[in-house]
């Protein structure tokens, strides 16, 4: 009888929490979507880029090229030089491109020749990359099969021109096609990094993903709680009546979290660079967005601990933004495996940005200019999130 | 003659339409003790709170008057060391480290803030609890503590919310002697109270606020010589039933021209002014024709907690 009571009580306290428990249904439903979005079980499309160098206007090539077109999850863009091609796989706009040169048809009709096709990937993309070069295999493959059988039909009917001798015929293509079966050969080649180790490979990921949530963890959770904490132990009281600014107690607050974000990212990255071989790229550009990641964070923390009223509000409203911010923005899975559209989502939120803009540092060796709209991204949070706070605050106090 | 050091004029406080807090006005001498009386609600805290620094008035003026230094300006928390009621300290940190922060952050350094720092401890009797964790301490202890982070810096006006609330008789005296203290350094002090003997013990001048508006003021002799102007007859019985109470009154009403009936158990308070015959025969007659057994039977002269509860309570007719 007294278990129900108490645990009645526990009940009529939670109704004065709707809010929290809104936030403790609606999240995990929310992640569903999300995740049932990124995920999508529908066969991704791929964008490839062609450079035809083949200088005969051949129906083998015309062939190959359309059958590869008619490819479901290829997007197939033409492209006239190396050059251009480089620069949309840099942009983005294709994830590879294959060369076909000069020489291609009369080396495929050749007997004794081997035709090439050069194929280019990103391999700072390796899911993407993997998944094109299975393609283009799989087709060149399938395509060697016919290419091999015109050489053959050629080089046979060339021997056997004096006379019709069927079983002579079949012999001489028996062991044309046993020697020579791969006639077209796929050359692949890995665009983008120097480095071996430049790509978004599952430690890369980890490591940046697990950092970044972290440092939300520490900013949201433990950071708003600290502040809340002294308001509701009245030591809130204690400092505003000292003759300090609230905006300089805040800042001291934001500050000292600030640091020790700053550590665990110190710590998280030099752990995965010695040990994991994770790269760190331009080492100030690395500071620098963690820098303004932090920051964010922390003013968002601040916000959360002006709002909230009582500790387990505090820790209902960071628990949401940490769920929802994670997945939307790439911490738990690569970005380059979700759809467009979810990718340009998740490079207006900051841990997007922080994510894409990482990508560029420690994958892509980029320069500053190329995450100036990340860094911009992130610190429009912290600009919105910190003004808001003090907004709040000082509407309080004039009351 | 004592120099006013801090006045209040005309403070009022509006929340919307609601009128909180209705032209207050009031001054403090150095080395003076200001009492402030009112019931729940009355407006004492929102005024403690405006003058604070911790929220702003609507209107008037709060003035460091031997400073010509008003609320809004940057030195002004620097001359000002308030008590909160409830008790605000790190509890993680010893009553020392408490002391050192506070004094820190009003820009005290060096060895003479550390010196300043124990001979506060010294002076409120806290030396062996200086290394002693907050937390660890008494109730008591506590709010000595917290009185220390109010004075640390030496304010020349100090204000007190409630210094003495739920601790037992032997610290509230210590408390006292505290407060005794700083006026004998010539601080000013603002001691807001429950306690009405606390007010009447300590304080040089009182003000009564009530709905928001300052209804006395004045020392306590004053105050109850000017209010107290009546006697109160307090009768209590062994036993008695409600509905001889109910006939008792209305006897009382028809036979006593009293101010005020305050019925509390068996016990019954006939609060009459002073101008006005001796009612004790007559009450004990009316308490024997309904055959009631009296427990005690006295006449108090009017208090200071008198004078307080004519100002907030409505007479039972």
């Amino acid at each position: 009888m007294k278990f129900l009571v108490l645990l009645g009580k526990e009940m009529y306290n939670l109704r004065k929490n709707i809010g929290v428990l809104i936030i403790l249904f609606l999240v995990p439903v929310f992640i569903i979507f999300i995740m049932g979005y990124a995920f999508q079980d529908k066969e991704k499309s791929y964008k490839l880029g062609i450079i035809n160098e083949s200088v005969n206007e051949d129906d083998i090539v015309e062939s190959f090229l359309d059958n590869l077109n008619e490819i479901d999850a290829l997007n197939v863009e033409k492209y006239k030089s190396k050059d251009i091609a480089n620069e949309a796989v840099d942009s983005g706009n294709v994830d590879g491109y294959i060369i076909i040169p000069k020489n291609f048809v009369d080396k495929t009709k050749s007997f004794d020749d081997k035709a090439e096709i050069r194929f280019y990937v990103n391999k700072a993309r390796p899911i993407t990359a993997q998944a094109l070069e299975g393609i283009i295999n799989g087709y060149v493959e399938k395509y060697n099969t016919i290419a091999t059988g015109i050489a053959t039909t050629i080089k046979v009917m060339s021997d056997n021109s004096d006379g019709f001798d069927i079983e002579k015929i079949s012999n001489d293509a028996e062991t044309y096609i046993n020697d020579n079966s791969a006639h077209i050969v796929l050359n692949t080649k890995y665009i983008g990094v120097s480095d071996k180790n430049n790509s978004m490979s599952s430690y890369n990921q980890t490591t940046c993903g697990m950092t970044a949530m972290f440092i939300l963890f520490l900013c949201l959770l433990w950071g708003s709680s600290n502040i809340l904490e002294e308001k509701l132990d009245g030591t809130m009281t204690r400092l505003s009546l000292a003759p300090v600014k609230f905006s300089t107690i805040l800042a001291s607050k934001m500050f000292y979290i600030a640091l020790l974000a700053f550590l665990q990212f110190i710590i998280f990255f030099t752990i995965g660079h010695k040990i994991l071989d994770v790269p760190l790229g331009d080492v100030r550009l690395l500071l620098l967005l963690n820098i303004i990641f932090i920051i964010q964070a922390a003013s968002l923390g601040l916000l959360v601990s002006v709002i909230a009223k009582n500790r387990l509000t505090s820790i209902g409203i960071s628990f949401f933004l940490i769920m929802l911010l994670s997945p939307l923005g790439g911490l738990w899975f690569p970005l380059e495996n979700v759809p467009d559209g979810f990718r340009k989502f998740s490079s207006l939120l900051p841990t997007g940005s922080y994510m894409l803009a990482l990508d560029k540092i420690i994958i892509q060796n980029k320069e500053f200019g190329s995450i100036v709209t990340n860094c911009i991204v992130i610190l429009v949070y912290f600009i919105v999130s910190f003004g808001i706070a003090i907004f709040i605050q000082k509407k309080r106090e004039t009351n | 003659m004592k120099e006013e050091i801090f006045f209040v004029k005309d403070l009022c406080k509006r929340y919307g339409k609601k009128q909180v807090l209705n032209n207050i006005s009031f001054s403090i001498k150095q080395g003076e003790v200001l009492g402030i009386l009112g019931s729940n609600g009355a407006g004492k805290s929102t005024m403690i709170k405006i003058i604070s620094g911790l929220s702003k008035c609507s209107s008037g003026e709060i003035n460091f008057a031997n400073k010509g230094m008003s609320y809004l300006d940057k030195q002004y928390k620097n001359n000002l060391g308030i008590v909160p009621q409830d008790i605000s300290l790190y509890e993680n940190m010893t009553v020392k480290e408490n002391l050192v922060l506070f004094s820190r952050l009003y820009g005290l350094k060096g060895k003479m803030m550390l010196v300043g720092v124990n001979n506060l401890i010294e002076e409120l009797h806290l030396e062996d609890k200086a290394n002693t964790e907050v937390r660890k301490l008494s109730g008591g202890m506590k709010r000595r503590v917290n009185i220390a982070a109010a004075i640390v810096h030496n304010p020349q006006l100090i204000i007190m919310d409630e210094p003495t609330v739920g601790i037992d008789p032997e610290n509230r005296k210590a408390v006292w002697e505290i407060i005794e203290n700083q006026r004998k350094k010539k601080k000013s002090i603002i001691l807001v109270s429950h306690y009405i003997e606390e007010i009447e013990e300590l304080s040089d001048n009182v003000i009564i606020i009530e709905k928001g508006t300052k209804v006395a003021e004045g020392s306590p002799s004053k105050l109850i010589e000017k209010y107290g102007l009546f006697i109160t007859y307090s009768i209590e019985f062994y036993n008695i039933i409600n509905k001889i109470q109910e006939k008792l009154i209305v006897d009382i009403n028809n036979n006593i021209n009293s101010e005020k009936i305050n019925v509390i158990d068996n016990k019954i308070d006939i609060v009459v002014k002073t101008d006005q015959e001796n009612y004790m025969e007559s009450l004990i007659g009316m308490a024997r024709s309904y055959k009631l057994e009296i427990k005690n039977i006295n006449i108090k002269k009017a208090d200071l907690e008198d004078v307080f509860i004519s100002f907030i309570k409505e007479p039972i007719k």
